[in-house]
């Protein structure tokens, strides 16, 4: 799973909240999105810890970026 | 070489910050938060990590209300122009450095006003009061030092923010104070907190922090943040919306190894320490004839830094045979005229003493010595 995060910053937190959690991750750059234009930043996750993820991300306050259409509470 | 100025720049730096910078130097100089590549990465990843070890430190909640800024004093003026729309007012008082009193100036040509009310340096109830005395239904900001950069008076800041009314928020240059006095800004219910890297924070000049606790401050500086890059608004999010440009990976890198040791070593232990010097210091001081101490450090709460004057010299002629022989001291009237004019120094200026974390009682001793060669002359 790939999620847009709102800036470089929030794609961070997301990274190390989910790191404390034991769940790997990586910050990407998305490059191959029409729908986002500027230094837009992923955080990609394995779909297996997906639901997981969500929810530590959601507690932790990561904020996704608004073209993004995954919203926490969503299934993942 | 005997280093007492401290207050200025601390040295030296503990030997992973000049590693740390040196290191970062030569194996990565790219742009942090813009590419995508792994140099990239790792840079936001650095700059991410200091956000979270100031959080850590200075109990701030959410690692984007953390902002980088060049010095303590762009991030007074980021609060400060920020926060203060025309009409409004605000209090400080009379122990601030030029780095507040400046911005408010300025501001008064915007319709800003402010009063700066008189700092009891033994009784901490009446400075509140006199704080408290001069709020107007127009008063957004107290903004007030966490310690003086002149005589080491630690100020109350939980006292302040608990007497504070509501709407009135506090703002703290902790250019003094952060890494010398433990502060938790959650706790003692400060909204906004500026610090740079080099002082007590133990890293390289050029980098510094906003911890914004309150609503958000106005941009007063605008540009690329690599976010929305489409839109000509400033991003309205934090750290964007105030972290224009490319910030200096480097000096941050410095700046988290600094706050590292810190951190590991203890800051209590560290104001122990420098409390311990401080009143040493004094103590030898008074005991010289011809030599005026202004502060007793033993009767309220001070911090590592003191000054003093000899009867009848200036101050420079003090501070430069102290620098001929080997002792780095600070005279003059150190950007804060308030401080000066309420002691009455204004023409002579005063020798500021300021120790760091590596400073000895022993350097205190060779300094006494050379004073008293001084004396002789």
């Amino acid at each position: 799973m790939k999620l847009k995060c709102k800036n470089m910053t929030h794609a961070m937190k997301a990274n190390r909240l989910l790191y404390n959690n034991g769940i790997h991750s990586r910050v990407e750059k998305i490059s191959d999105d029409p729908e986002v234009h500027g230094c837009v930043y992923s955080i990609v996750i394995d779909d297996k810890a997906a639901s997981h993820a969500l929810k530590i991300m959601s507690d932790g306050g990561v904020q996704l970026h608004k073209k993004e259409k995954i919203r926490y509470g969503d299934d993942a | 070489m005997i280093y007492f100025d401290n207050a200025a720049s601390s040295f030296p730096k503990p030997a992973a910050v000049s590693r740390a910078v040196g290191q970062w130097l030569k194996m990565n100089g790219a742009n942090p938060g813009r590419s995508g590549h792994k140099p990239a990465l790792e840079a936001g990843g650095v700059i991410f990590d200091t956000r979270l070890l100031v959080c850590d430190i200075f109990g701030v909640a959410d690692p984007e209300n953390v902002v980088f800024v060049p010095n303590a004093t762009y991030g007074l003026n980021f609060l400060i122009q920020g926060l203060l729309k025309p009409g409004d007012h605000a209090v400080t008082t009379d122990l601030e450095h030029n780095s507040v009193l400046r911005p408010l100036k300025l501001l008064e040509q915007r319709g800003v006003s402010f009063d700066a009310v008189s700092v009891d340096l033994y009784d901490d109830g009446k400075t509140v009061e006199n704080i408290l005395k001069h709020i107007k239904s127009n008063t957004r900001l107290v903004i007030c030092t966490q310690c003086s950069n002149v005589c080491g008076k630690v100020m109350p800041l939980r006292d302040i923010s608990l007497a504070l009314p509501k709407g009135v928020s506090l703002v703290v240059d902790g250019a003094q104070g952060a890494g010398i006095i433990p502060v938790n800004l959650s706790e003692e219910g400060i909204d906004y907190y500026c610090a740079p890297s080099h002082k007590g924070l133990l890293g390289p000049q050029g980098s510094g922090f906003i911890a914004v606790c309150g609503k958000r401050p106005a941009p007063i500086i605008a540009g690329g943040t690599g976010s929305e890059s489409f839109d000509l608004n400033q991003p309205d999010y934090l750290p964007d919306l105030l972290e224009s440009g490319t910030l200096p990976t480097p000096v941050i890198k410095g700046m988290y190894e600094g706050m590292k040791f810190i951190k590991n070593y203890g800051i209590d232990r560290i104001y122990k320490h420098k409390l311990k010097l401080v009143r040493y210091a004094v103590g030898a001081l008074e005991e010289l004839d011809g030599v005026i101490t202004y502060v007793d450090p033993g009767r309220a709460l001070f911090a590592g830094t003191t000054c003093f004057n000899v009867r009848n010299k200036d101050s420079d002629e003090v501070a430069r045979y102290l620098a001929d022989n080997g002792v780095c001291v600070r005279s003059g009237i150190h950007c804060a005229p308030l401080f000066h004019k309420k002691m009455g120094t204004q023409k002579t200026g005063m020798v500021r003493i300021s120790f760091g974390c590596f400073n000895t009682v022993s350097e205190i001793d060779i300094f006494i010595k050379i004073m008293k060669k001084y004396l002789k002359k």
